[in-house]
């Protein structure tokens, strides 16, 4: 499997229901790395917290129409995003872990021949049994050009 | 016999004459039934006899929806055994019960019916297979619109799973 140098964007959009607008919004450009092939990739980069500049590595795994996330560190997370199907984990924080539930309405990802690609997450999102947000997560990544 | 069967057979005696009743396969009621088609004299008397015995009667394009009154919905709900999450049955089937239970039992009173319906007439005709999907998606729903979660429904389950 080859790994290759990517530049990638990430957006992350909260929506409360009934809003008409986004309630909270990120973005984050940075360099990760992409690899696999044909309908299995790894997609990987590293998170920085913005408030503690903290950093967590990001891995992204895409296979037979299923996305994995999972994030390492202090805020310790793994979700699996199945359209149509309920995922159960555990999102922990430093203070203790809160059950989370994932309810995935749009799972979708591609990578063109050239490494260019894109993952496109929506999803609700439950906190202790309850519902927390409407949540889309959008990655676009393409190989990294050297100056 | 079935819950939806002893309800079937007390709506059937109730109705005289000729006519089908059988399982609502669009899942709006619990029956249908063409009564009112084949007997037009005899609707008035028969609505009222089928409303005395905890029936709600719809009527849609000639035929009667048949579903429980608000009073026998609570009636049945009340009698269902507590919902308890039973280790024994499949990973899917549990995962979906703790979601349902996530916050709490939900009063009988404020069961949402159409949901508690919908899992009675897909467990009667045998379609589990069509209601766990259905149900991730009305969990999801209804946490979102923040109603009241139908926890009967794992009642409902487990008794299905005593007789898998």
């Amino acid at each position: 499997m080859r790994g290759k140098k990517v530049l990638l964007s990430v957006v992350g959009v909260v929506q409360d229901v009934g809003a008409e607008e986004a309630s909270d919004e990120m973005r984050l450009v940075t360099t990760g790395e992409l690899s696999g092939e044909k309908d299995s990739w790894a997609l990987r980069y590293i998170e920085t917290q913005p408030d503690t500049a903290e950093t967590h590595q990001v891995t992204f795994t895409m296979q037979n129409g299923v996305v994995t996330m999972s994030r390492e560190g202090a805020y310790r997370t793994s979700m699996i995003f199945s359209q149509g199907n309920r995922f159960e984990g555990n999102y922990e924080t430093p203070y203790g872990a809160l059950e989370m539930g994932v309810y995935p309405t749009h799972v979708k990802y591609n990578v063109d021949e050239n490494d260019k690609g894109e993952v496109l997450l929506k999803y609700q999102l439950d906190i202790q049994g309850q519902f927390a947000s409407m949540r889309e997560m959008r990655i676009r990544f393409a190989p990294r050009r050297r100056a | 016999m079935s819950t939806l069967s002893n309800w079937r057979q007390s709506a059937r005696a109730l109705l005289p004459g000729d006519c089908f009743l059988r399982r609502d396969q669009q899942l709006r009621a619990l029956f249908v039934t063409d009564f009112p088609r084949r007997h037009p004299d005899l609707t008035a008397e028969t609505l009222h006899s089928m409303q005395s015995a905890g029936f709600e009667i719809t009527e849609e394009k000639g035929l009667w929806l048949i579903d429980l009154c608000p009073q026998a919905q609570f009636a049945f709900i009340s009698s269902l055994p507590e919902p308890r999450i039973r280790n024994d049955l499949p990973l899917e089937i549990q995962s979906l019960c703790r979601s349902l239970l996530s916050q709490g039992i939900t009063p009988a009173h404020l069961q949402p019916w159409k949901a508690v319906k919908r899992a009675l007439l897909r467990l009667d005709a045998g379609e589990e297979a069509l209601l766990i999907p259905e149900l991730r998606a009305i969990l999801a729903q209804y946490k979102r619109q923040k109603t009241a979660l139908p926890t009967a429904i794992v009642s409902l389950l487990n008794e299905e799973g005593k007789t898998c």
